[in-house]
């Protein structure tokens, strides 16, 4: 399950999202009707035998391909093998009840009329507190959530400048104060998104926040000069060890990528593993 | 038989002794003194390396690299100036070697390398593909919204090694399949038209029943048979329930009768944000519930004239679920309720009392778009059933048996897979469809669920090109061909008359395949090559994805300058591809294609009419030629400021045919600093004087620098700001001088041959789906030689790309 905003660009090709507020509940809380239902079963068992057919056809063309062709083909082969699997998975998902959930969060409360502004940036605080609620009913173990950048206009007192114009701040001093603004807006959202969590409980009864990690950060660390060095990341949660800022040089016996930092996330999750991309340790040592 | 085999390798060494001996006597001592220096065991400037030539084990790998040397020593690019130049004899002796054994290398490699890999339809083929195969409209019905992107390699997303099937996509797949068979197949009688009307003399009680889900009350009003718009609103006006919409896909007709009243008025245009001085438009738009945001469009807009009125006639396709509004485009701007709030007060005392005083008061003083009467018909078809359908399922019984079921299939996977099929080949979809309608004798549902499993065939997914048992041929099939073709001039399958041309095995005639070729071309299908083919070469498709501020750039969005600079560059392509003219006018030329918003964007004055035109360009216009269009030079900025890396980046890479090597990954980018008045040339500089960036950025930024006349949306200015004039001149690493955007221009101008290589490496990849090798140099090398007979046409470079070797084997 995957809560984020769309990207902009034409070629990006990441998992398909959704910045919907409503559409996510819906998705997350919302249980189908059973006709609805019949009708995707129906569906997911005509794919299947779809697929039986389409693999029987594609095994035959295999032997008339030069190698190069074959390798492709066998590409064709092992998404048929997963998208049955998934197929299968669906089924099962189909006859297990949703969690129920307040709609408070999208709705606004019935005690005062607080408005809930469902409009980029507004509705940021809505997205976070579904994803409070998404975890805490255990909906889904891992979401990603992104902010939607641009050269938006953000509607807050100073701001008279697109986003990305922003960004380029050039060191002026006023750009740099209206940049401020912004990201200010961003930290005090995570900020209430990270007292939620401390403040829900679990299933188990304790703080969510003490079973969740949560990473964020900025794919820049200086985009006025579009860096991608010594990136801005804030760690939170999992249990693990916080409260303290940690430099890192480039190069060096202190020089870290940031993939070090995702080798002690996955293990601390429980996933064995000492390597991830350009990864040279990890960063235990530090967090845990 | 070994004997016979020996002999032939005793021969083969022995060439390849030859070959060896010549190389170390001519070619290494001329690396050695000339090259090693710095790409050798001390430094590998650009990552290169030519002290070890000779252990390279890869043939292949060695031949690319040689072909790289000679390349540069062509160009006269390396070695750099200011290093020891070789003697033009040396030269000469070292050329001539490398083309010799390079054309040698070509013909031995020729059979393992240059092959295509399987390419899968991506997702603006599948989409067309499907388009053509059944005869659907394809403008508000797309199935392919949710594919995930293609990837693009060697520059282009049709190239069969980077299109990845993944699980996701082959989901997307079979619900896109269920979509199509459920648009295509539609047997039974013609479905019943509606027929909805307002206003006029008809009186709402003698109107059918439907006029009560009329929508006007909410924002306009009924009076009298007639509806109003005071200003402009975002629902507008419509006659169908907006939950349901129209009840089947069809042809549509919109009428509408209305009437300008009061465009001038007692109020002030800035009061009412209108421009009173414009008359009036309608605007027509469609939206679909079900489809959300994505699927509002406007489909026609109507200029209204005063105090008369008109009748209108819309016919457009309507998509099951769709409705229609119409609007008052350039009404008073903001909500009614700012102009009773703001505006009103203003005028009246009395509307600060709105219980005494309706805000219906500013009914009837201000500016009106009155609709007396609104109507919906249809839906129509040219015939029934369609021709999609029919041509798959012709003359359907009243009760279609298995054996109608079973040629229907096979009929639509001849259409599908591109070629013939046949029973024995079709017979696990015709069990699956059979055993469907065994168990629930619904034979439409049977042959839905046939087609489905067709549309995710891999000979559907993928242009597959098959080798037949025993033979060694690489010859492409005529089938084969006509895909290459079609794919290649469409973006979409053969149609009719090519596949006609396949099937009885005429294409690949020389005549035929010319006569195909000029078809293809001026069908309006060809639109496809323009969009695609421009949208990666000169990457027209980044175009927006880094749009600009729009506080201070309003006309830009205003006036659409986006859309239209888009436009500008295909029509120029398009027309220069039409007319057979030559390619060296997309480096300049004296004409352009501009409406009059981007007229007004480039500074031309006195344009025929508001719509797009050619338009001659005066020889100061600084327009004409890719150079001086809008959406490159804006596509090549980043919304905030101009990038004249980025531009010269662009230049080398899609008109020279040189793309710089990206920059050693330890360099620190530069950090602007826009305090004070550092300009981006002496920031650029700053960065030159480190020596490992100078080596490719005085390729790159002169070219840049020479193009700072433009601003980031393409707009001519002659100074940054009061007091800073814009210093565009440089020299380029050959010693040229350059100034300006037409330095840059007669330096291309004096290198026909450079970019028509260029060009026809692009064209090459886009046409056959694959990155291209070595071995296709001589191809390439030819059709270079023989442009300029052809006075540069396109068209020529397009047949002759057609006619080429590579075209034609596997």
């Amino acid at each position: 399950m995957v809560v984020a905003f769309r990207g902009h660009g034409r070629e990006s090709n990441c998992q398909p999202t959704d910045g919907d507020p409503a559409r996510v509940f819906t998705k997350l809380f919302v249980s189908d009707n059973p006709k609805l239902k019949q009708q995707t079963r129906q569906f997911l068992d005509e794919d299947a035998s779809i697929l039986d057919v389409v693999r029987k056809d594609a095994q035959r063309l295999n032997k008339r391909l030069a190698k190069a062709d074959r390798d492709k083909l066998d590409q064709f082969l092992t998404a048929i093998r997963e998208v049955e699997q998934k197929l299968k998975r669906q089924k099962d998902w189909l006859d297990i009840a949703k969690p129920k959930a307040s709609d408070k969060a999208i709705r606004g409360g019935d005690d005062d009329d607080t408005i809930v502004d469902l409009a980029y940036p507004y509705n940021t605080s809505v997205m976070y507190d579904l994803m409070v609620l998404a975890l805490q009913t255990n909906s889904t173990n891992v979401i990603c959530f992104g902010h939607p950048g641009g050269n938006r206009l953000f509607p807050f007192e100073g701001i008279t400048l697109g986003y990305h114009s922003l960004t380029h701040h050039g060191k002026r001093p006023d750009l740099l104060q209206q940049l401020t603004i912004i990201e200010t807006f961003y930290a005090e959202q995570f900020s209430r998104f990270l007292t939620k969590l401390k403040e829900t409980p679990d299933a188990m009864g304790q703080s969510l926040l003490e079973s969740t990690i949560v990473l964020f950060g900025s794919g820049m660390g200086n985009a006025s000069s579009h860096s991608s060095r010594n990136l801005p990341i804030m760690i939170a949660g999992g249990g693990l060890r916080g409260g303290s800022h940690h430099r890192f040089e480039r190069h060096g016996r202190d020089g870290r990528p940031l993939a070090d930092l995702f080798v002690t996330i996955l293990q601390r999750l429980g996933i064995e593993q000492d390597a991830f991309s350009t990864s040279t340790s990890n960063l235990n040592h530090l967090l845990t | 038989m070994s004997r016979l085999l020996l002999c032939l390798l005793i021969v083969a060494c022995a060439e390849s002794v030859h070959a060896q001996r010549r190389h170390r006597d001519i070619l290494q001592p001329f690396l050695k003194s000339y090259c090693v220096k710095c790409h050798g065991a001390e430094h590998q400037k650009a990552d290169r390396r030519f002290d070890r030539l000779s252990v390279l084990k890869n043939d292949v790998e060695k031949a690319e690299v040689l072909q790289e040397i000679l390349d540069q020593l062509n160009l006269a690019a390396m070695p750099p100036e200011d290093e020891t130049q070789p003697s033009a004899a040396e030269l000469k002796r070292v050329v001539v070697l490398l083309t010799s054994s390079l054309a040698k290398a070509r013909e031995e490699t020729r059979q393992n390398v240059g092959k295509v890999v399987l390419r899968r339809l991506n997702r603006v083929e599948y989409r067309n593909t499907i388009r053509d195969l059944f005869q659907l409209k394809m403008v508000d019905f797309d199935p392919t919204t949710t594919f995930p992107a293609d990837d693009s390699t060697a520059g282009f997303d049709n190239v069969g090694e980077g299109l990845v099937t993944s699980d996701y996509l082959l989901r997307n797949y079979l619900e896109a399949a269920r979509k199509v068979a459920d648009k295509a197949i539609l047997p039974g009688a013609q479905p019943q038209m509606i027929h909805y009307h307002t206003g006029g003399k008809a009186t709402p009680k003698s109107a059918p029943k439907d006029l009560d889900s009329i929508n006007a009350d909410k924002v306009g009003r009924r009076e009298a048979g007639r509806m109003f718009i005071k200003y402009r609103q975002p629902l507008g006006l419509t006659l169908l329930d907006k939950k349901r919409g129209v009840p089947v896909d069809g042809e549509y007709v919109i009428r509408f009768t209305a009437q300008a009243v009061r465009r001038k008025s007692r109020y002030k245009d800035e009061d009412l944000r209108y421009n009173s001085n414009e008359p009036m438009r309608l605007s027509i738009s469609i939206d679909s519930r079900e489809l959300g945001a994505s699927a509002h469009r406007i489909i026609g807009e109507y200029e209204i004239p005063d105090n008369e009125v008109i009748e209108v006639e819309h016919h457009v396709w309507l998509e099951k679920g769709f409705t229609f509004h119409v609007h008052w485009a350039n009404g008073p701007n903001g909500s009614f309720k700012r102009i009773l709030r703001k505006v009103l007060p203003k005028y009246n005392q009395d509307a600060l009392f709105p219980i005494r005083n309706p805000p219906e008061m500013y009914v009837g003083s201000g500016p009106e778009l009155h609709v007396h009467t609104l109507g919906i018909e249809g839906p129509f078809y040219e015939t029934w059933p369609p021709p999609g359908f029919a041509r798959f399922f012709p003359n359907p019984p009243e009760k279609p048996d298995a054996n109608y079921l079973d040629e229907s299939l096979v009929r639509v996977a001849s259409a599908a897979f591109r070629r013939p099929v046949s029973h024995k080949e079709m017979e696990p979809y015709i069990a699956l469809a059979r055993a469907y309608l065994a168990k629930h004798g619904d034979f439409w549902a049977a042959a839905k669920y046939g087609v489905r499993a067709i549309l995710a065939s891999p000979n559907f997914l993928y242009l597959a090109e098959t080798t037949s048992a025993g033979s060694n041929s690489r010859k492409v099939s005529d089938h084969e061909l006509s895909s290459r073709l079609s794919y290649f001039l469409w973006s979409s399958m053969p149609d009719d008359e090519l596949r006609t041309v396949a099937d009885n095995g005429s294409l690949s005639e020389p005549k035929v395949l010319r006569k195909q070729v000029e078809r293809m071309l001026s069908d309006p299908k060809s639109s496809a090559f323009t969009e695609n083919f421009t949208g990666q070469w000169l990457g027209l498709r980044k175009l927006g994805e880094m749009p600009p501020d729009p506080e201070k750039n309003q006309a830009y969005y205003e006036d659409k300058l986006e859309d239209a600079m888009r436009q500008e560059t295909q029509l120029v392509f398009a027309y220069v591809l039409r007319e057979n003219r030559s390619i060296m006018e997309f480096v300049h030329s004296n004409y352009t294609f501009l409406n009059s918003a981007l007229a007004r964007h480039y500074g031309i004055a006195d344009i025929a009419h508001e719509g797009f035109q050619k338009v001659s360009l005066k020889p100061k216009s600084n327009r004409g030629g890719l150079l001086g269009h809008g959406s490159i030079l804006t596509a090549t900025s980043n919304g905030v400021e101009t990038q004249p890396v980025a531009r010269g980046i662009w230049v080398l890479e899609n008109l020279l045919g040189t793309p710089p090597n990206p920059p050693p990954p330890d360099i620190d980018p530069i950090e602007p600093d826009t305090r004070g008045v550092a300009t981006i040339r002496q920031l650029m500089e700053k960065h030159r004087k480190n020596p490992t960036c100078y080596e490719c950025h005085r390729k790159i930024d002169p070219i840049g620098l020479s193009l700072e006349n433009y601003d980031y949306v393409g707009a001519w200015r002659d100074r940054y700001s009061k007091k800073l004039r814009i210093d565009s001149s440089g020299k380029l690493p050959d010693g040229t001088v350059i100034l300006g955007p037409s330095g840059i221009k007669s330096f291309l101008l004096g290198r026909p041959e450079q970019f028509t290589q260029c060009l026809t490496e692009k064209l090459f990849v886009y046409a056959l789906g694959r990155r291209l090798s070595f071995a296709d140099r001589d191809d390439i090398d030819q059709i270079v030689t023989v442009m300029p007979q052809h006075n540069y046409g396109f068209g020529a470079l397009i047949q002759q790309i057609a006619a080429s070797e590579a075209f034609h084997i596997k």
